[in-house]
């Protein structure tokens, strides 16, 4: 454990860079900015419930914070993690200490968790409280003709509800009953900092050549487009276990339950068994890196002088 | 150690696809000091990073201290390297990189920064040692290197070209350091292709080429196997044109030069190419011609003269 933390630390150290702080900012920023824009630019279609505002919101949120920032923080981290020290050469250091390579890999392994949940944890927090509107309730229900019939909470108005009398297309809501979906996303990005950086330490040690490059192929192909396959494959996608859980979590309109979407990009297991195949697979793709590094020769003939 | 050997090698072969890095090696070291010697790219890394348990070998088996170096952890606890390539971090202190280190043998934070400070005492670095390893010397980096191997007290000691880019003091420096260090009762393998570096630490060597042993012993021992190549001899001489003349008649010289000395005398430099006959015959010759000889030498005692000589026999240049 005293090994382990030590690599923890200075790689935690190392990281702090004004280059790797900047991405910090630039990835926890992310999510604030695409709800600032959806908030003043987006204009929600005529007839649209507060209820489906609010779910278009929250999932909005979903792709950015808990899938795009943390899959890019974790990317950033995790899929250099081996490739790196075998580039600079400063991995037979490491790997010449009792257990080094073990601790080498789950160290880094927790840097690039701590980094990717952070970033998108704070991004999250702040995006919440951009977006986030009082539950209108009674203080926006809505007459006939779609206005407002009254507004009884100034801030409620000021932070992105609608003055009486304005209709829905006026102005776009923010998203309701911001302490669920806020606990919901900050679950949603601890487990994806923890799931993706393990899936891509896993791709980092297996293609240590083309690291990143594979690990953006593999993003793309499998988690953001076989992810939303509606098939059998997509069970087999963090993504897939992370959305059902976004919808155990939070509340969603009947509108949207009711149209079979679902069915299509979720299951209707519970919502444990979704964190235990996030935890087996985190666990599956570390011991598969730890196996790699221990198994596999990285000295090259080039590093060996022959 | 279960094992009287250091390091036994049976029959190890490493390929990298179709090259041969080291080639159907056999060797049994007892513990003490070897110097691997061997020209750029003949296996010396290679053979390292076997012994070290980086490299699997293709054939053969490598057990070093009784162990299989492969994955093995209570091995690491007893050896350090020192690798020929730099491959440290450029903005960490040379303290915090040594320390980290420390702290992977599972030294806690405190001692392992105190222990890392009294390495790179040892090496000379107490002055620099707070400062990014990006604004070190190659020098610098050198003793740092050799910190970081010596730091966990290990009893076995690998360096891969250690006084690479050092200045001439600080290759003094470190001789006296890894001489101490030897004399403690360590063991240490180091390799390079500078023999004078190998023969301060050291009489004992193992030579390869092309991955192959060529030889191995102390110094005299491979002498011995050079009894019968060629070799330059100098002879001091009060009558160097006779000797000269006698030599060449019995064909136990090709070539051979008469110096004046500065402070008088005269020097025969013969070269022959059956050192053994000459060697013995040359007394019997002295006596029966009543030469006067004050001082006979080989010219090319060096261990440079041995490496050449042993490749030029493994090549069939001889």
């Amino acid at each position: 454990m005293n090994s382990l933390m030590a690599i923890f630390r200075f790689e935690l150290n190392r990281i702090l860079t004004p280059g790797r702080v900047f991405w910090w900012v630039v990835v926890a920023a992310f999510p604030v900015v695409i709800m600032l824009l959806m908030m003043n630019y987006l204009q929600p279609p005529r007839g649209a419930t507060q209820e489906n505002i609010n779910t278009f919101f929250t999932i909005a949120l979903y792709f950015v914070a808990p899938t795009v920032s943390c899959m890019l923080g974790a990317l950033l981290i995790a899929a250099p993690a081996v490739a790196s020290e075998l580039e600079q050469h400063s991995w037979t250091y490491l790997a010449v200490r009792p257990n080094g390579l073990f601790h080498l890999v789950l160290g880094k392994y927790l840097v690039a968790v701590v980094w990717a949940a952070s970033a998108t944890i704070v991004g999250v927090t702040v995006a919440v409280a951009v977006a986030g509107i009082e539950d209108p309730g009674d203080a926006q229900e809505l007459n006939q003709d779609d206005t407002v019939v009254a507004a009884t909470d100034d801030r409620a108005v000021r932070r992105g509800g609608r003055f009486p009398g304005e209709t829905a297309t006026d102005v776009v809501p923010g998203i309701v009953a911001t302490g669920e979906v806020g606990r919901a996303m900050v679950g949603l990005a601890i487990l994806s900092a923890c799931s993706y950086s393990a899936l891509y330490i896993m791709l980092g040690t297996l293609f240590h050549r083309r690291a990143m490059v594979l690990c953006v192929a593999y993003t793309a192909a499998v988690e953001l487009f076989l992810g939303f396959f509606p098939a059998v494959i997509n069970r087999l996608t963090i993504q897939y276990r992370l959305r059902t859980l976004l919808f155990d979590w939070t509340t969603q309109s009947d509108e949207f339950r009711n149209s079979g979407v679902l069915d299509f990009v979720s299951s209707d297991e519970s919502a444990f068994m979704q964190v235990l195949w996030l935890v087996s697979w985190t666990a599956v793709f570390l011991a598969i890196a730890l196996v790699s590094v221990h198994v596999r020769e990285f000295t090259s003939a080039s590093e060996t002088d022959v | 150690m279960t094992s009287e050997y250091l390091i036994e090698l049976d029959h190890v072969t490493k390929l990298y696809g179709t090259v041969i890095g080291v080639n159907d090696f056999n060797a049994q070291l007892k513990p003490g000091a070897y110097g691997l010697l061997g020209p750029n790219g003949a296996g010396k890394s290679t053979l390292l990073n076997l012994l070290i348990g980086q490299l699997v070998p293709t054939r053969g088996t490598v057990r070093v201290l009784g162990q299989s170096p492969r994955n093995n952890s209570a091995f690491m606890k007893k050896i350090g390297f020192c690798p020929g390539f730099e491959g440290l971090y450029a903005t960490t202190t040379g303290l915090d990189w040594v320390t980290l280190l420390l702290q992977l043998h599972g030294v806690r934070s405190r001692p392992a920064r105190a222990r890392a400070a009294d390495c790179l005492a040892l090496v000379g670095m107490s002055n620099d040692m707070n400062r990014p390893i990006a604004t070190y010397s190659r020098g610098m980096r050198q003793r740092i290197k050799l910190a970081q191997s010596m730091a966990h007290e290990p009893t076995l000691l690998f360096l891969d070209e250690p006084f690479s880019g050092l200045d001439p003091v600080g290759r003094t420096e470190m001789t006296n350091v890894l001489n101490d260090w030897i004399g403690l009762g360590n063991s240490l393998i180091i390799a390079s292709h500078v023999l004078h570096e190998i023969e301060a630490l050291t009489d004992s060597f193992l030579l390869i080429c092309g991955g192959r042993l060529l030889a191995s012993g102390t110094a005299s021992e491979v002498n011995e196997l050079l009894f019968d190549s060629p070799s330059e001899i100098e002879v001091d001489c009060s009558e160097p044109y006779r000797l000269a003349s006698v030599l060449m008649d019995r064909e136990l010289a090709v070539s051979i030069s008469v110096e004046q000395k500065s402070h008088g005398g005269d020097t025969v430099r013969l070269r022959t190419l059956r050192a053994g006959q000459l060697w013995s015959q040359l007394p019997d010759l002295i006596t029966r011609n009543g030469f006067t000889v004050t001082r006979v030498r080989s010219a090319d005692d060096s261990l440079q003269t041995l490496f050449n000589s042993l490749l030029k026999i493994h090549r069939g240049e001889i």
